[in-house]
């Protein structure tokens, strides 16, 4: 038994590894390039570089246009947090809404939402720009937090009404015994019990937001108020000469929050339905 | 809950009210031009690289110190995000007051009235000591909308070194494209196909023009049409992939990829040993990026005619929507005609459209910038003047030039078909 | 007359206003950020529009000419149903197996799954453009794995005819937002289902079958949905890996890649808009014919079979 229970879990731990080696490895050469030359990146596939130079790392610390690096860090970090509180916070009342309680323009409004989702960003760029524009919000953070402390990102809402939905109905019919109203139920009952969906959405809006460069892009203009992967791509610039190895030591700086944040937040998943005891 | 759907007529009230704000509010938000204290504050864009970045830098709080009433925002980003947010802006009514320009793009801004004329009024700016010949690349209809503070031209270079150990002749004065194709084939052939003579540049057509204006035409007529038909693509394409074939330039797997960036640029990658390009490319570090060293010289030619002209490389143009032309105006003044800010800048657009400003950055150059100051020195008396910004529609017909290319290189289809669809694409492209 | 009523109410009878004021966020942002550019590019796809003077009327021309005289719209279409119908369902089996082999006790699990998750941390950034060509360029790792199996594909970035798969391979690889879906889900089914089912003697597969897919499906279904959606307008992939350009011969021309072109290099707004509204319908038709099926086997436990 026990011999049999090791050795299944020794195939298990085989089968991870196996599996990681291949999918890590496009990664683990970016990490390894960024300690490469210039030349030495783009002329060689060897995952070991001949030389290790850490001038890359240098010359990212160093900023660009004088501003430092722990600025675009900073800036970063308030959009990302800021958007996932709002995220979190909106999309989670809006799920309980569609999910939990029965109102009249409940399918069309639903239907519209995920409607929302389907029409390619490009096309919404410049009208959304615009709106922006006449509230004098842009080069402020605002642009990019303001859609999401209101939910405009239905794929988190239909995240967490699709989770919403899959709780025993069982739960509602004993809150409503125990004279629970709506706002009760959904503080006390079901909110606790989503809580993977809510650390699922908290994590995807940190990572997303982190790297939506896009937007950055277009609401940020003074160099104070960059993200760090708008700085990122300041070191590639194709009309003039490109920084490879600064681009590379960026991109791994870029990937250490958003990794960390994962891997800080990922064991929230555990604790679902399946940990907390509530059972139906 | 399905049956009692009502039309929603509160929602439908909402939605277009909210479009309503959208569509109809009009310039109400827009800052005002002076603040208290008669102080200014304007913005100012270009794309580039954190080189660039800290020298423009530098050169604008220099302009602050001596213009203590004028404040200058700046952003920057690279080409591509550059001209996104740059439409995105203007389209958006929030274009910035100075912004660099591109030579492929100045027509479409103009021609839509989105830049204020520096010529005249009150945006204008002294261009005396300016190269001439540069000038009418920022000329749309008889008006000045974008003065270049660079200028540079097309070049061949070559990594001299595998040059001369393969055996191959070197580029002299008067040349021909016969014999380039001798010395790539030799290169080629010498090192066993492992490194070829010349990246296939078929495709591109800046290439494309200079050989074209080797025989008098040019790439496109003075009323914005295509200056040439489809048996000069023809021949033009029959020509390089000839090339191609005979392995003296690279294989259709390279050549596809070759996108302007270094990472696919075979050249970079030791897999060609010369190509075509332009002489603002070179920078200081340009010899430790690409492993060796390369020597410049003009294109070949048949005709005896050189067919290269002095290229504007970027340019600053100032938003007509801008409430603060004159300060605008001034800042830009100061990048392209003040020795100190000159001094600052360097080479970091390319050599110094003005005169003066140039001799004095040229006498300080060393490394690859120095050796493409002494080529374009040499060659400028033969260099020609700009043809007038391409019109609407140029950018489409390069990257359809490239595409359908790749067609040729890939047998998807005989060179004379993919010219007469070339052709058909481009006047679609420039027509409406 | 009063059960009629009553199925109408809210389940808290007396107080319907309660789940507008729950709505009230979402619906504000909607109003203000959404309906608006959602209508205006609706407009702007009947219309010339070059991004800087005012839109001209020009009824369904754009869409005549994209569906009658536009091979390159063609093009895109077909790419695009060839990247969805082989990306999602890869992706999903992939996110799906690898967060069940995940989903037991284990101290490492927290290193495996943020392991896996890695790749999509990447997004599309620029850095991803070349790490990819290190995988797929000629006598990167697949053009040597290959080669030794004695299959010579050359490099694929390249190759007209396989430079869809290298797109295809960035997206399933980056399968870890699926996966963490997947897990959370599975963390949210009851522990005494699976004690029944032992009880009851079955084995993996019984068990697979009849309650973690069921008591999963909510889930899968959201996946599927979502990652059908963005299939149809993968772009970034594209845009890192061919710069772009949709090359080499049109071979990654996504719709959206195309789309973009169209919008924001050749300023064709009102071509660009109408682009999106045909793909809008297209996508909306799919996610309709889903939702559909879904009654057919997605189970909520908390409905009755409604």
């Amino acid at each position: 038994m026990t011999a049999s229970r090791g050795w299944r879990r020794f195939a298990w731990h085989a089968v991870c590894l196996a599996m990681l080696a291949a999918l890590l490895y496009p990664i683990v050469w970016l990490v390894s390039s960024s300690f490469k030359p210039a030349n030495e990146i783009l002329s060689s596939l060897s995952l070991l570089p001949q030389k290790v130079i850490g001038s890359n790392y240098s010359e990212v610390f160093e900023g660009a246009a004088g501003i430092s690096v722990w600025r675009f860090l900073t800036n970063s970090l308030i959009v990302s947090l800021g958007s996932v509180l709002g995220n979190v916070a909106s999309c989670a009342l809006a799920a309980y809404a569609f999910a939990w309680l029965r109102f009249r323009l409940r399918g069309v409004l639903f239907a519209f939402m995920i409607g929302t989702i389907m029409l390619p960003i490009h096309v919404l760029l410049i009208p959304q720009y615009t709106i922006f524009q006449r509230l004098g919000l842009v080069d402020t953070f605002w642009p990019l937090v303001l859609p999401k402390l209101l939910a405009t990102d239905a794929f988190f809402v239909f995240l967490i009404v699709q989770f919403m939905r899959a709780l025993p109905r069982e739960l509602g019919d004993a809150a409503r015994i125990d004279g629970c109203g709506p706002v009760q139920t959904f503080r006390h009952i079901v909110l606790p019990l989503t809580k993977p969906a809510l650390v699922t959405t908290a994590i995807f809006t940190f990572i997303w937001s982190w790297n939506d460069f896009l937007s950055q892009l277009i609401y940020l203009n003074t160099p104070d108020n960059y993200t760090l992967p708008l700085a990122l791509r300041l070191f590639i610039d194709q009309t003039s000469q490109t920084s490879y190895g600064a681009m590379m030591a960026m991109s791994v700086l870029t990937l250490l929050p958003i990794g960390l944040f994962f891997f800080a937040f990922q064991r929230f998943l555990v604790e679902g339905v399946a940990t907390t005891g509530m059972n139906g | 809950m399905r049956r009692n759907r009502r039309p929603g007529v509160s929602a439908r009230v909402l939605a277009l009210v909210a479009l309503g704000c959208m569509l109809g509010a009009t310039a109400a938000c827009k800052s005002d031009a002076a603040e208290p204290g008669g102080n200014v504050t304007i913005r100012f864009d270009w794309w580039g690289n954190p080189d660039r970045a800290e020298v423009t830098e530098k050169a604008v709080s220099l302009f602050e110190q001596k213009n203590p009433t004028i404040k200058v925002d700046t952003s920057y980003a690279e080409f591509n995000a550059y001209f996104q947010k740059l439409v995105t802006q203007v389209a958006g009514g929030g274009a910035p007051d100075v912004f660099q320009m591109d030579y492929r793009y100045v027509r479409e801004y103009a021609d839509r009235n989105q830049l204020a004329p520096l010529d005249n009024g009150p945006a204008k700016v002294d261009t005396s000591n300016i190269t001439p010949q540069l000038l009418s690349g920022g000329t749309v209809n008889g008006k000045l909308f974008g003065i270049p503070p660079t200028q540079n031209t097309q070049v061949f270079s070559y990594d001299f070194a595998q040059w001369q150990s393969s055996g191959a002749t070197a580029p002299s004065e008067g040349w021909t494209w016969a014999n380039m194709q001798a010395a790539t084939q030799k290169i080629s052939d010498s090192t066993g196909g492992k490194v070829r003579g010349v990246g296939d540049f078929g495709g591109i057509e800046d290439w494309f023009e200079v050989w074209l204006r080797q025989q008098g035409k040019a790439i496109y007529t003075p009323e914005g049409k295509l200056g040439y038909t489809a048996a000069d693509v023809e021949k033009w394409w029959q020509m390089t992939d000839g090339w191609r074939r005979s392995g003296a330039s690279t294989p259709a797997e390279l050549t596809t990829k070759m996108d302007g960036s270094q990472a696919n640029d075979p050249v970079a990658q030791k897999l060609a040993s010369s190509g075509f390009g332009y002489d603002s490319g070179f920078t200081a570090k340009s010899w430790e990026i690409l492993g060796r060293e390369f020597k410049l010289s003009g294109f070949p030619s048949d005709s005896g005619k050189l067919g290269q002209y002095v290229k504007p490389a970027m340019m600053f143009s100032i938003a007509q929507s801008s409430t603060k032309k004159e300060a605008a105006a001034k800042l830009i003044n100061f990048l392209i005609n003040d020795p100190e800010a000159g001094k600052i800048l360097g080479m970091s657009r390319g050599l110094p459209a003005n005169a003066k400003v140039r001799e004095q950055v040229g006498s300080t150059l060393t490394g690859p910038p120095q050796v493409a100051f002494q080529y374009e020195q040499t060659i400028q008396p033969k260099l020609e003047q700009a043809p007038p910004p391409p019109p609407k529609g140029a950018g489409t017909v390069k990257s359809t030039f490239q595409r359908i290319y790749d067609d040729v290189i890939f047998a998807r289809l005989t060179i004379p078909q993919a010219a007469a669809k070339f052709i058909g694409e481009a006047q679609q492209a420039i027509s409406s | 007359m009063t059960a009629l009523r009553q199925r109408t109410r809210t389940r808290y009878g007396d107080r319907p206003g309660i789940a507008y004021l729950f709505l009230s966020p979402w619906m504000a942002g909607a109003l203000l950020l959404t309906v608006g550019p959602m209508l205006a590019s609706l407009y702007l796809s009947f219309t010339n529009y070059d991004l800087f003077t005012t839109p001209r009327w020009i009824g369904l021309a754009n869409y005549r000419r994209l569906l009658l005289d536009d091979p390159r719209f063609l093009t895109a279409v077909w790419v695009t149903v060839k990247y969805v119908a082989l990306s999602t369902p890869l992706k999903l089996v992939a996110a799906l197996a690898v967060a069940m082999l995940l989903n037991r006790a284990s101290r490492a699990q927290g290193f495996y799954r943020s392991a896996f998750y890695a790749p999509s941390l990447l997004g599309a950034s620029v850095a991803v453009a070349l790490v990819w060509r290190v995988i797929f360029d000629t006598n990167g790792i697949v053009d040597q794995s290959l080669s030794t199996l004695g299959i010579h594909t050359g490099g694929w970035v390249a190759s007209p005819r396989y430079a869809l798969l290298v797109i295809v391979a960035l997206a399933v690889w980056q399968f870890g937002a699926p996966m963490v879906i997947f897990l959370a889900g599975l963390k949210q089914i009851p522990a005494e289902l699976y004690d029944a089912a032992a009880v009851d003697g079955a084995g993996w597969w019984r068990t697979f079958r009849s309650v973690t897919l069921p008591m999963l499906s909510p889930v899968i279904f959201f996946n599927l949905v979502l990652e059908t959606i963005h299939a149809f307008q993968a772009f970034t992939g594209a845009f890192v890996v061919s710069g772009g350009r949709g090359g080499p011969t049109d071979s990654t021309l996504f719709y959206t890649l195309y789309l973009y072109q169209k919008g924001f290099t050749e300023y064709r707004m009102g071509y660009a808009s109408a682009m999106a509204w045909l793909l809008v319908i297209a996508i909306a038709a799919i996610t309709a014919l889903l939702f559909r099926t879904a009654r057919m086997w997605v189970f909520y436990a908390g409905e009755d079979g409604r």
